[in-house]
């Protein structure tokens, strides 16, 4: 798997927790301080032979690999710039391909460049977790006054209902960024 | 450093008794490739003897006949630009009789074996009002032409990301409407991970658990709760998976659950061997023994009435030497039974399992208090349920008896995206649509017990720090995962 955009490394352990003990890790980060970082924390958490940190610009310079890579992972400002090197990455028999992009023109731009490049299943999609919050609310019930027609004599002392519910919190994140996902066919 | 670049591309071609995804346009189906088998997709028939040789990801064209030839390469851009568009449709009158060629007209095009293509050329060409559509329209009718009259089929080797989409697709009812997004999440809330011991009650066809298994690569095991009779494992062998995986897969039967807890499992050869034999005899089994039993005891009478015959008495001891021949198999088939619930029960016993993952038509809340007691402390467990207040009550059980903590109730909303130029917007809203999940960490119960009564309904938010390598809270993570 190859990603660019190292960063904290937070991403770069999930993929690790996937994808060992057989598969690798090629990830690239331009920030020299944070690409040291990052390989430090994979050796002290015992993963090192399983990921390649790269300190060089994806855009400019690729992943620094040919063929090997089945999926690649794209969180970077201009995916579209990294299109043609992802391709490079990819395996001669195909792969996967994902992009995140906040706005709707770098997804535009990057569908744009993945169609150029012969890339298939172009499919772009949003997709929210929802946290729903368990708690029991009371409701009171409504008085309407005595009821002359009830024969028996109505349990005055319930005056509220308790239910189980789960709500959605009042804000949530409405939107982090689309996903854009196209598959590499074989070459 | 694994540079593996060339080793992986001498990857097996496809072969006979592999299982494929036969693949069109969105549509999915996954087939067993067998010989002169014939196969229905999409309302065309084929045969897939031709694939065998060829490597995944081909795509091929349907011959007259029903056998599949390989296509090339599919250059991009396919010529079916027209020269001149309109502006708007203003003057398009709708009156169904803009498109010349009748019916009839196409049925004799295709028998005369006109490619796909060539169809919706001569569409294009024989409408009269075509050169009047904008450039939008004409490309959504070419795109509308080309799927109803192109017939390319592309082969695919299996994946949970392809037979996840085929079986939400098709039959949504067979996996309780679980969304592939939601099994996606399924697998990162569950940690699911090579090496792990998992233990999995779904009634997803199989699907959970061959994700589950795809996920876990052949390293460690996974245990099938399985309701009833026995287990469904047919969506898990549409992966195709190699043998070696199958040998972490280990089943179990909910109902000796109790007898497993209590520890009063009886995993001894009983004497039940005899028994099942002795019943045998008396024709219960609903097996191929009570033809072979019926058969004896129709014949026995005759044989009484007639003096006793060499050919008779030879016809007798061949069935007699059947009859035990078929026990004889009956023995090893219990044998191996019982070796399997055995080592089962192994697995199950210490208590110690790193994940839990529901996902099942019955109410969840009976089934997760009772498996939860097979995990270790500090392990995630997942339940899917297509409902939510079941969910709720497991959410309020839990925090009631503790043994759980970072309880989360969540769902995710799925939204597809037309991206065109100046054409971009939503395609089709699924909100809701996939599914809740019930997610938590086991606590040991001492521990648990002393902080519930001190502790707030709110899940420490600190405490999902601390969470496992999948740090990541919002949806993306969890969605790529199924890349």
């Amino acid at each position: 798997v190859c990603f660019p955009g190292t960063g904290s490394g937070s991403l770069s352990h999930s993929i690790l927790r996937t994808i060992a003990p057989t598969g690798h890790l090629h990830t690239v980060e331009f920030h020299a301080q944070r690409a040291e970082k990052a390989t430090q924390e994979f050796k002290e958490h015992k993963v090192s032979h399983l990921v390649t940190v790269r300190n060089q610009d994806v855009c400019a310079e690729g992943f620094g690999i040919t063929g090997v890579a089945d999926a690649v992972f794209l969180d970077i400002p201009s995916p579209w710039e990294a299109v043609t090197h992802a391709k490079r990455a990819l395996k001669r028999k195909g792969g996967r391909l994902c992009s995140f992009s906040p706005c709707i023109e770098q997804v535009q731009r990057t569908c744009e460049a993945l169609l150029n490049h012969g890339f298939e299943e172009i499919c772009t999609l949003e997709v929210l977790l929802r946290v729903h919050d368990v708690r029991s609310v009371t409701l009171p019930l409504p008085d309407f006054g005595p009821d002359l027609n009830q024969e028996e004599v109505p349990n005055t002392g319930n005056t509220s209902v308790i239910c189980r519910t789960a709500t959605p919190p009042r804000e949530m994140a409405g939107h982090t960024g689309y996903l854009t996902f196209a598959t590499k066919p074989r070459d | 450093m694994a540079e593996c670049v060339n080793d992986s591309d001498a990857e097996s071609a496809i072969n006979y008794g592999d299982y494929v995804v036969l693949k069109r346009g969105d549509v999915f189906k996954s087939v067993q490739v067998e010989n002169k088998k014939k196969v229905i997709f999409e309302k065309q028939w084929f045969f897939l003897d031709n694939v065998v040789g060829q490597l995944y990801g081909t795509m091929f064209e349907i011959e007259a006949g029903g056998s599949l030839k390989p296509k090339a390469v599919k250059r991009a851009g396919d010529s079916l630009d027209s020269k001149e568009a309109g502006q708007d449709n203003r003057h398009i009158v709708d009156d169904g009789r803009s498109q010349k060629l009748t019916r009839d007209d196409i049925e004799t095009l295709k028998e005369q074996g006109l490619k796909g293509q060539e169809i919706v050329q001569q569409l294009i060409d024989n409408s009269t009002t075509f050169k009047d559509k904008t450039e939008f329209a004409q490309a959504k009718y070419i795109k509308k032409k080309k799927k109803k009259y192109e017939s390319d089929i592309t082969v695919l080797k299996p994946s949970a990301r392809l037979l996840a989409m085929m079986y939400h697709g098709r039959e949504p009812g067979k996996i309780c409407h679980l969304r592939y997004d939601t099994l996606a999440q399924i697998l990162t809330l569950g940690n699911i991970h090579a090496g792990s011991k998992i233990i999995v009650f779904e009634t997803c066809a199989g699907l959970v658990l061959g994700s589950v298994m795809e996920r876990m690569g052949g390293f460690g095991s996974v245990i099938q709760m399985y309701p009833g009779g026995g287990p469904t494992r047919a969506g898990m062998e549409s992966f195709g998976f190699p043998s070696h995986f199958h040998e972490t897969l280990h089943d179990f039967p909910l109902c000796k659950v109790n007898a497993l807890l209590a520890g009063t499992l009886d995993l001894t050869e009983k004497e039940a061997d005899s028994q099942a034999n002795g019943s045998r005899i008396g024709g219960s089994d609903a097996s191929q023994e009570t033809s072979g039993v019926s058969e004896e005891k129709k014949s026995e009478p005759k044989s009484m009435e007639v003096s006793v015959d060499p050919q008779e008495e030879v016809r007798r001891a061949e069935r007699e030497r059947l009859r035990e021949h078929r026990a004889q198999e009956k023995k090893v088939k219990l044998e191996e039974k019982r070796k399997k619930l055995a080592s089962a029960a192994a697995l199950l016993e210490g208590r110690n399992a790193d994940g839990l993952v529901i996902a099942c038509r019955f109410h969840p809340c009976p089934v997760l208090m009772g498996l939860l007691k097979f995990l270790a402390p500090s392990r995630p467990f997942v339940v899917y349920c297509q409902y939510r207040e079941p969910l709720i009550e497991c959410y309020t059980k839990l925090r009631e008896q503790g043994g759980a903590i970072s309880l989360r109730l969540t769902d995710s909303w799925l939204r597809h995206y037309q991206v065109l130029p100046n054409r971009t917007h939503p395609v089709l809203l699924m909100s809701g649509g996939g599914g809740y999940l019930l997610s938590g960490t086991t606590v040991a119960t001492d521990a648990a017990k002393a902080r519930n009564q001190h502790k707030s309904e709110e899940p420490a938010a600190k405490r999902l720090k601390l969470d496992e390598i999948s740090s990541s809270c919002d949806g993306t993570a969890k969605a790529i995962s199924l890349v």
